[in-house]
């Protein structure tokens, strides 16, 4: 060393000397137990980290017989393939140190002349049983939602036989089956009649969404065609528009990519956005618009109509979710339709959102991507 | 012509009263069954021109009623309507598998209950 010093010229002294004060300091600073081993497992050098870990005597002592709970060398320990300077790689050794477990991060150098190994350990004993936590609490919580899904289904099935019978019971009296009625009569029981529909689509979007939710519905992912899908849903929508005197217009790109999704969920999703836009907006029209971008082909339902008001665009696909105005709630709207739209994008992987100013109209928007072909 | 014969099976006596008037107020002879037993008997006894089926019944529920009354050559051509909790769902695959004519969703719109039983009636 002192040969060396005298043959470099002051500025790379200066560096060499600076360079091996860094080293120690990190040495004698890195919270981690850090080890030299020869090709046989022989501690040749150990940092203050390691000594408390596996005590002073270790020079010269094998590593695993100080640190290992059975004494045996570890199942993947580096040396097995023998040791190749420069390279580096970790692996995870159970049963250390009274049942700890370390992730041991290795680097194959050259040690006062011998092929060697510098070790670092790392206790991840703590960190492997919180993840196993998280396992087991990500597993229960799927189970509850299975169990309430079930418990949802039996309920709505129970909720739906009274309703059935209150349905057909105003239905026969109402259409004059049971002997002709008296204006307001029919006005009443109109009334009845409207609720008993709504009562029995909050039913079922009840029941769609837990499923949904709870992951209990299979998704039957085919090959499609956006466009045709949209125009199918857009036909169904075309008669509730013209009612209210609105134009239903589509605007695809003729040269988007097949995509892989569920047909008749995005069906729903598009029915749910159109019929929306139709119950809010009085004049004007309502455009679906197609195109592809970068990885994904955009989907969006604009309209002319009322507009959201700021606050309330961020719980728009909440469950339950009413606007300020009370508008949906009055138009026979469950409240989860947009919830089920969002449930249903994001079960495909897509991202579903909207725009709007108050006054100005509303843009919902939704993105699926395209899936990568393989080969 | 002699009225088409229908057989009404649901344990929800209320509903089946309701649905007995309006088919007879639409030019059908209503017979009912409130339980899987009794339909099958009354199926094989009446022989009825169509048969309207609720899944959950009492005694033997609706998907083997069905099947039974399929798998018989004496009573296979008669058409059966299941009523089932939701279309789309495995309850209506299921019933399709059974042999079902066609379902309808309760609560259901009494024009597509009765337009399915004109199309299915012969």
């Amino acid at each position: 060393m002192f040969a060396k010093f005298c043959l470099m010229g002051n500025k790379k002294a200066q560096e060499f000397l600076e360079l091996s004060d860094f080293n120690s300091s990190l040495i004698k600073t890195i919270p981690f137990g850090l080890d030299i081993v020869d090709e046989n497992g022989n501690i040749l050098f150990l940092n203050k980290a390691m000594e408390s870990i596996v005590g002073r005597d270790a020079i010269g002592k094998k590593c695993w017989e100080l640190y290992r709970d059975d004494r045996k060398q570890c199942k993947d320990c580096p040396l097995i393939k023998g040791i190749k300077v420069g390279e580096t790689s970790s692996i995870n050794s159970g049963g250390v140190l009274g049942g700890k477990t370390f992730r041991i991060s290795h680097t194959g150098m050259v040690y006062h002349g011998k092929k060697s190994v510098l070790e670092i350990f790392q206790d991840v004993t703590e960190f492997i049983a919180i993840q196993k936590k998280l396992k087991q609490a990500n597993e229960e919580l799927s189970a509850a939602l299975k169990v309430k899904s079930e418990f949802t289904s039996m309920v709505s099935h129970e909720l739906r036989t009274p309703l059935t019978a209150i349905k057909e019971g105003i239905g026969i009296v109402f259409d004059g089956t049971a002997g002709s009625l008296t204006k307001e009569q029919t006005e009443f029981l109109s009334i009845a009649k409207r609720n008993v529909d709504r009562l029995a689509r909050l039913i079922n979007d009840i029941l769609d969404f837990q499923k949904l939710e709870a992951g209990v519905i299979a998704f039957n992912i085919q090959e499609n065609s956006i466009n045709e899908t949209v125009k199918e849903a857009c036909k169904m929508m075309t008669g509730l528009a013209g009612e209210k005197g609105l134009k239903l217009v589509l605007n695809l790109d003729e040269k988007l990519p097949r995509l892989k999704f569920d047909k008749d969920k995005i069906t729903q999703v598009l029915e749910n956005l159109v019929n929306n836009a139709v119950k809010f907006t009085k004049n004007g029209s309502i455009t679906v618009v197609t195109r592809r971008e970068d990885n994904a082909v955009h989907v969006s339902v604009e309209d002319t109509g009322l507009g959201i008001k700021e606050e309330d665009l961020p719980r728009l696909f909440q469950k339950f979710s009413q606007l300020e105005s009370g508008l949906e709630r009055k138009t026979g709207g469950s409240g989860l339709g947009l919830a089920i739209s969002k449930e249903i994008i994001e079960k495909h992987k897509g991202k579903i959102w909207a725009e709007s100013k108050e006054g100005k109209g509303s843009a919902f928007h939704f993105l699926l991507p395209i899936a990568e072909r393989k080969g | 012509m002699a009225k088409k014969k229908i057989l009404l099976v649901d344990d929800e006596r209320d509903l089946v009263e309701a649905v007995k008037f309006r088919l007879e107020a639409n030019d059908y002879d209503v017979i009912a069954a409130y339980d899987g037993q009794e339909a099958l008997d009354k199926a094989r006894k009446e022989k009825p021109d169509l048969i309207i089926l609720d899944l959950m019944l009492p005694k033997m529920d609706g998907y083997k009623v069905c099947a039974m009354l399929k798998r018989d050559s004496r009573y296979s051509t008669i058409p059966i309507i299941m009523f089932t909790a939701r279309a789309g769902d495995s309850d209506a695959k299921l019933g399709k598998e059974m042999g079902a004519d066609a379902y309808i969703t309760k609560p259901f719109e009494p024009k597509a209950l009765l337009d399915t039983i004109k199309e299915l009636i012969k």
